[in-house]
């Protein structure tokens, strides 16, 4: 669109100005598009602001060519048409707020009016035609095509050009001799410059490439290596060049075949039949769980609906109904078994294996016991070892004699501390911290160290005591994590989580174990701590209950021939069937009950801070009815065997089934004792106590 | 090989706390509670209103306890 200005037209060169080309800033007043319109400022002027010292001089050129630029076919307006400039008050002010560098004295603004007389005739040609041109480089002006009169040129509108204006036609200087279009007279060529192809090869010797002779080589380095190499080593040849004889006996057998190709034979499976897409095999745990699982739906009022679809009269004496009640059939698929096994692994449950220790005449054992120094792994001359632990302990205890003085020496506690041994008896490693040495002359010393497991690292008086209440719900089993958090100790968590109330759980002035234990006691848990590794075990006091260990599998049988000694004592016990446990400001009040007692005879209550939850209760319930009842103690002598043998140590908590000829039960292993002496040879033993339920059996 | 300790603690009574409704409170400072077992025992000590329920422990109420929620769980 147009450009109206208002009053001025301010350029404002904020930098140096680069002009395009030579000197000139085009002005274009118009629109591309349109024809174009001459500037015409309503009032005031053309107000030029250079605010930029120019450091060239500046040509003004009005352009005119208003036509658009995009056409091919240029149409040039009438000159009706163009809307000449004219000047408000007979002037065009130009201001220049800086100094103007005049380019030549003058600017010539030509505003031509087209509507005065016809422009001057053009001069005549400077220039002349050669006269040495020959006829036949002519240039072809003669007979050119008919010149489409609407591109023609218009001389008549057109604006005369001054000569300081136009183009580069006018009076050019003479051009140099040396440097014109040298078609008509080159210059002689030098001989020595010119291209000569039939003296090539002789001429310009020095400059050939380098096959002929290399002369003037610099150094051995730099010279070519092809006409000077050393000589080949002979025994590097590649044996290529005489190939051995070939093998005869590896000729590919059907390279020569005399038997010809039957092409009669056709494989008959290349077609096989279609597929029976109405057979589909249902199978799956879905299925499984819909075809082999039956469970009885009584009807309302737990009743067995009884639809006989014959008359009494029919069947049996006429008068009565026997019942015969047949297995149930099911369907093939539920007890299909295949050569490889069970067809549906998730379904299959093996059948348990309970190991059992052998039933021999005589057992040989080849035992070892062995002592040393964790800290440098010092062997030391242990003559007797013993380590145990039981259901009222959580930590193993043990106890060693020593030979001699180096032995001694170099595990006594003193002012750094204790030191860590590790005994290795049979394969089994137990670790402890040497908390006692005592050493005692007579005809021959003896040195005897004692100690616990590495566990006691938690408890007085080595662990520090603190005070801690825990102000965010959380689970027990986090909160023992939390306590052991930062000592090196994992948890090994097997009893039923529960969770904890904020400002429940709470304890003063106790070590890590003491914190531990307040949740494992008012449970019935225990704590029992790894024969090496520092992992503490949260175990239930009883994970079967004890009036269903008749009926468990147990995890080892043990034999009478493997049975060294035994001895057997009766506790006696109260036989509660219930127990009525209780949290004491927040929680639960749980009346637990043996199945099918009713609770008749309740055990003294148990309270506690941390039965908040009924399965806090449960687990607290069980041990209180577990352990009031009659109890049996065996104390067992079994050797020690390295696993897979059996025998192997039997921890607290492993459910055993003594046979013996006039007896056979399961009892539980709540203690273990582990003995190795050397006198007369080595011999290790574990005295295993077990406990066997004598409580009262319910109908 | 028997755990000493254990052993010996058998021997010793121990002082548990129990919680008990109190059924009436007599002029003489002491009150009649019923306990979960069934039993009723008089112990001493008056600061539990009628049908609240009371810590007791060694024959005295030692506190009020709160009514906490009451399942019975047959294992």
């Amino acid at each position: 669109m147009s450009y109206d200005p208002g009053t001025n037209i301010l350029f404002s060169f904020r930098v140096v100005y680069e002009p395009p080309k030579g000197n000139a800033i085009e002005f274009r007043l118009g629109d591309f598009s349109q024809v174009c319109e001459m500037f015409l400022p309503a009032v005031g002027e053309v107000d030029f602001s250079l605010a930029t010292l120019l450091p060239v001089s500046l040509d003004f050129a009005f352009n005119e060519k208003c036509y658009p630029d995009n056409q091919q076919e240029q149409i040039i307006p009438k000159c009706e048409e163009i809307k000449i400039y004219v000047a408000p008050v007979g002037l065009v002010d130009f201001d220049f707020f800086k100094p103007y560098d005049w380019p030549s004295g003058t600017v010539d603004f030509d505003l031509a009016d087209c509507l005065g007389d016809d422009p001057p005739e053009p001069p005549p040609p400077w220039y002349v035609i050669p006269a040495n041109i020959s006829q036949d480089f002519a240039v072809g002006f003669k007979t050119g095509q008919v010149a489409d009169t609407q591109k023609r040129s218009r001389w008549k509108d057109a604006t005369y050009i001054e000569p300081e204006y136009r183009a580069g036609w006018g009076q050019g200087e003479v051009v140099d001799r040396l440097v014109k279009s040298g078609f008509i007279g080159l210059p002689a060529l030098y001989r020595e410059n010119r291209v000569a192809f039939d003296r090539l090869l002789r001429s310009e010797n020095d400059i050939f490439a380098a096959w002929h002779n290399l002369e003037g080589n610099d150094s051995n380095e730099k010279r070519s290596i092809w006409d000077s190499t050393t000589a080949k080593d002979g025994k590097l040849n590649a044996g290529y060049r005489e190939p051995g004889a070939k093998d005869n006996h590896f000729v590919i057998p059907w390279g020569i075949t005399t038997k010809e190709i039957d092409f009669s034979f056709v494989v008959p499976w290349a077609v096989p039949p279609p597929n029976d897409t109405l057979h589909t095999t249902k199978w799956g745990r879905a299925w499984y769980e819909k075809i082999c699982i039956r469970d009885y739906l009584p009807p309302a009022g737990t009743a067995v609906a009884l639809d006989f679809e014959t008359q009494i009269s029919d069947v049996g004496d006429k008068d009565h109904i026997h019942f015969w009640f047949d297995s149930l059939s099911y369907d093939e698929r539920c007890n299909h078994r295949e050569p490889s096994g069970w067809r549906d692994p998730y379904t299959y449950r093996p059948p348990l294996i309970v190991p059992q220790t052998p039933n021999r005449r005589a057992y040989t054992n080849m035992n070892s016991a062995l002592l040393k120094k964790v800290s440098d792994n010092m062997p030391l001359d242990l003559s007797t070892f013993s380590a145990k632990i039981d259901f009222g302990s959580w930590v193993w205890d043990f106890s060693a004699s020593l030979q001699t003085w180096s032995s001694f020496d170099a595990v006594e506690p003193d002012e750094n501390g204790f030191q860590e041994v590790e005994a290795d008896i049979n394969g089994y490693i137990f670790r402890g911290i040497v908390e006692r040495a005592s050493e005692q002359e007579q005809r021959k010393t003896s040195f005897a160290i004692r100690g616990r497991g590495p566990a006691a690292e938690l408890a007085r008086p080595y662990a520090p005591q603190t005070s801690y209440t825990e102000e965010a719900e959380r689970g027990a089993r986090q909160i023992i994590e939390e306590r052991l958090s930062g000592t090196g100790w994992a948890l090994d968590w097997q009893i039923t989580d529960f969770t904890i109330p904020a400002n429940v759980y709470t304890f003063h002035n106790a070590t890590p174990l003491e914190a531990i234990k307040q949740i494992t006691e008012a449970l019935g848990a225990r704590i029992q701590a790894h024969l090496h590794s520092k992992t503490l075990k949260i175990l239930p006091r009883y994970p079967i209950k004890p009036w269903e260990w008749d009926t468990t599998t147990p995890e080892l049988i043990i034999s009478e021939s493997v049975i060294m000694t035994s001895s057997r004592d009766w506790l006696p016990g109260g036989n509660y069937n219930g127990v009525v446990v209780s949290g004491t400001n927040t929680g639960v009040l749980v009346k637990v009950m043996r199945t099918g007692s009713g609770g008749t005879e309740m055990a003294p209550m148990i309270t506690n801070p941390l039965i908040v939850t009924t399965e806090a209760a449960t687990q607290r319930g069980i041990y209180e009815i577990a352990a009031s009842g009659s109890w049996q103690t065996y104390t067992i002598t079994l050797p020690l065997k390295t696993e897979p043998e059996q025998p192997g140590l039997l921890l607290p908590g492993t459910l055993l089934q003594i046979n013996r000829e006039r007896e056979s039960f399961n009892a539980m292993v709540t203690g273990v004792k582990v003995t190795a002496k050397r006198q007369n040879g080595l011999k290790v033993r574990q005295i295993v106590e077990v406990q066997r339920y004598r409580g009262k059996h319910l109908a | 090989m028997a755990n000493i300790w254990r052993k010996f603690k058998t021997l010793l009574a121990e002082s548990t706390i129990e919680v008990v409704t109190v059924q009436s409170i007599n002029a003489a400072g002491t009150s009649k509670c019923t306990t979960y077992q069934g039993g009723v025992v008089i112990v001493s000590g008056d600061s539990v209103a009628v049908g609240d329920k009371a810590f007791i422990q060694d024959g005295r109420i030692i506190g009020e306890a709160p009514d906490l929620s009451y399942y019975e769980i047959e294992v």
